[in-house]
């Protein structure tokens, strides 16, 4: 029974990533919703035959194999083309560029590092939710809090913004986490 | 109403990936190339030492001789035990193992099915395989940060590229192959980098948490319990030994049995972990397996005469023990049998693949500016082509000669790069690694061959290491003599040796 439901949920699986393409391919929204349908039939099957947890997880490494394997095999041959490489003399960079590099490689890390810590630490001690809950979700805070300070600092056209929020959010984060708890 | 993503936002996010690809570009690719191996350690385990006793299940008996041998073997050995751990077989390793750690020293012993314990069977290979992901094989807890570092790192990657696609609806299934190298690898990249991103999101924040949870706990211990990290980790793991280190016999098992059968019939007990062993504050911790549920375990925690303290909760708890249940079973794919971790390991080479071309996207571009890296590409090559080259070399010291596989793993690798400065050109480094890689996995299935017993298991991961090699031995023939030799001399019509156009210095 368990083989029959995820042959049953591969070929639908299959089916909406197939639809996906046709909608991509027309700009036809019923292709889309067929395919959306299909693929929610697919996580059914799913958890069918392994229960919620298990079949969302399956259903969602199956969906990107699958359509992985689509697009690989659905690829667009074409002839080789030499690489043509220019001779031009190199753009020269900016002066100051290597100091400001490193300087929004500090912020990124330290600043980012500190910043995401007392923002997860203040989470664990302060959100209103059981114990356990708050410790477990302030620890995929901080890693993911951390990867989006290194963002802002690498990608803002002025660097004293990200360092002047991050340095507040972890002043802040800091005091909420030193405040006497009853 | 169109959503208008202002092109200077992307711009911006795009030079951000840009960044954190270059300068990270190396250790993404070890952590990404090791973890798709690490998620078949358990299958490698039983592929290096097929002689190793096959445990399918443990009775209660088996469980509590296991633990009672083991403790008197380890104290007989001058070990002070302050943590004993009774590894159950499981579905993934038909293996019974038991463990003596004191601080400095740790022990370990086979475990036949009446719980007699055997003379270890290590699988150093295996072993090396597990920590090269975990840590690199940096102590403790330095290598565990990094990795974890990494995986932050990798979190920003995903996000920023993500965010920087503009065409990501335009170009969904768009994926261009020949043609413009730079093209056609950008392609590759956009395409496996957007469909497979659940997995990556899912892998690399586990991945990040895992590595940092030492250093998270850590800080928690800081501000909220006065520095005590045991009081973190109970607060989190519920009960943990008391401060009495007077000397007490080993617990009796059976009332924790039993409780576990009246409360959870028919779940098979997977470990059995003894904290401070051996004295009077000891607590016992056991999990038992929960096949119905991602967390795939259940953890008890009794004290000495018996009593339950707590249940962990990983399958019915609260919404955060629930999750933080869930975060190894997501990060190593075992959760679904072996044809998960299948899965698991075609994404991750999606992932390394993401990685590879990504960096050929940033080489030819170069090129195309007229500032090309030719080094740069050469030991870009030697890191992504000696991997398998590393891995085999390592496997055949361990299996033919009993050398340890880390610093034939490092010395293969560091052998690539030092070549590629050698050699004169990306093409040749690539041809000359994966004729190496194939010809040393070849040679791995080859050396293990003949070992008894191997099983299903051992002659499948022959069998696929084998033709891997065949694989790569063929790329590489079919890529066309290498510049300079005699074939290569008779091409003297101008064009440049034969072999299809490749997408990149990777050859993707």
């Amino acid at each position: 029974m368990i083989f029959v439901l995820i042959i049953g949920a591969l070929v639908l699986t299959f089916g909406a990533v197939f639809a996906a393409q046709i909608a991509w391919r027309r700009r036809q929204g019923r292709w889309l919703i067929g395919s959306i349908g299909l693929f929610g039939l697919a996580t059914i099957l799913w958890i069918a035959g392994f229960r919620a947890e298990i079949g969302v997880s399956l259903a969602v490494e199956s969906g990107s194999l699958v359509a992985l394997v689509f697009i690989l095999a659905t690829a667009e041959r074409r002839p080789g083309r030499e690489v043509r490489e220019r001779a031009v003399a190199p753009t020269p960079l900016a002066p100051g560029h290597r100091q400001r590099g490193l300087l929004r490689g500090m912020t990124a890390a330290l600043l980012g590092l500190f910043a995401a810590i007392a923002a997860g630490m203040a989470f664990a001690l302060a959100a209103p939710l059981a114990e356990q809950t708050r410790l477990i979700i302030a620890g995929l805070l901080v890693p993911s809090l951390w990867a989006l300070a290194i963002l802002w600092a690498l990608a803002a056209t002025r660097l004293w913004l990200p360092v002047a929020g991050l340095a507040l959010i972890g002043t802040v984060g800091c005091a909420v986490a030193m405040l006497p708890r009853g | 109403m169109k959503l208008a993503i202002p092109r200077a936002f992307t711009r911006a996010l795009l030079d951000a990936h840009s960044t954190l690809g270059i300068v990270f570009a190396a250790l993404f690719y070890l952590v990404c190339f090791s973890g798709t191996v690490a998620v078949l350690a358990d299958e490698f385990a039983q592929w290096e030492r097929p002689d190793a006793p096959r445990v399918t299940s443990a009775s209660d008996a088996a469980l509590i001789r296991a633990a009672a041998e083991g403790y008197a073997r380890a104290r007989a050995g001058g070990s002070k035990v302050e943590t004993l751990i009774v590894t159950a077989p499981s579905d993934l390793l038909p293996r019974m193992s038991v463990t003596a750690y004191d601080g400095r020293d740790e022990r370990t012993w086979s475990v036949d099915a009446a719980g007699h314990v055997l003379p270890p069977a290590s699988a150093p290979w295996a072993e090396f395989v597990r920590e090269h992901h975990h840590s690199f094989n940096i102590p403790d807890p330095f290598g565990r940060y990094l990795v974890g570092i990494i995986g932050t790192v990798l979190i920003a990657s995903l996000i920023s590229g993500l965010l920087a696609h503009r065409r990501i609806i335009r170009d969904a299934f768009r994926l261009r192959r020949g043609g413009a190298p730079r093209l056609a690898a950008a392609d590759l990249h956009n395409r496996l980098g957007v469909w497979g991103l659940p997995f990556h999101l899912i892998v690399a924040l586990t991945g990040s948490l895992l590595g940092l949870a030492g250093l998270i706990i850590g800080v928690l211990a800081l501000v909220a319990f006065q520095g005590d990290q045991q009081k973190a980790i109970a607060a989190l793991t519920g009960p943990g030994p008391t401060a009495d280190r007077r000397a007490a016999p080993l617990p009796d098992m059976r009332p924790m049995l039993a409780t576990i059968a009246a409360r959870s019939p028919g779940a098979p007990v997977t470990s059995v972990l003894f904290l401070q062993a051996g004295t009077r504050g000891q607590i016992v911790s056991l999990t038992t397996a929960e096949p119905a549920h991602l967390a795939r375990n259940e953890g008890w925690t009794f004290s000495p005469e018996g009593r339950l303290l707590a249940k962990a909760g990983f399958t019915d708890g609260g919404v955060g023990m629930r999750i933080y249940g869930m975060i190894t079973p997501l990060h190593y794919g075992t959760y679904g049998g072996l044809p998960l971790k299948l899965i698991y390991v075609l994404l991750g080479s999606g992932l390394t693949t993401i990685i590879a071309s990504g960096m050929s996207v940033w080489f030819h571009r170069r090129r195309e500016q007229g500032r090309p890296a030719p080094l740069g590409e050469r030991l870009w090559e030697a890191l992504v082509w000696a991997q398998p080259a590393a891995y085999a070399a390592s496997a055949i010291g361990v299996l033919l000669l009993g050398w340890p596989p880390l610093p034939l793993f490092w010395g293969t690798l560091v052998g690539a790069l030092a070549l590629s400065n050698v050699l004169p050109d990306r093409r040749m480094v690539r041809q000359v690694l994966r004729a190496a890689s194939g010809g040393l996995m070849i040679l791995a299935a080859t050396a293990h061959a003949p070992s008894l017993g191997a099983g299903w298991l051992g002659v499948g991961i022959d069998l696929v290491a084998a033709l891997l090699g065949v694989a790569l031995l063929y790329r590489s023939v079919r890529a066309g003599p290498l510049p300079g030799c005699r074939a290569e001399r008779r091409r003297s019509d101008g064009r440049s040796a034969g072999g299809p156009m490749e997408a990149g210095p990777t050859g993707w």
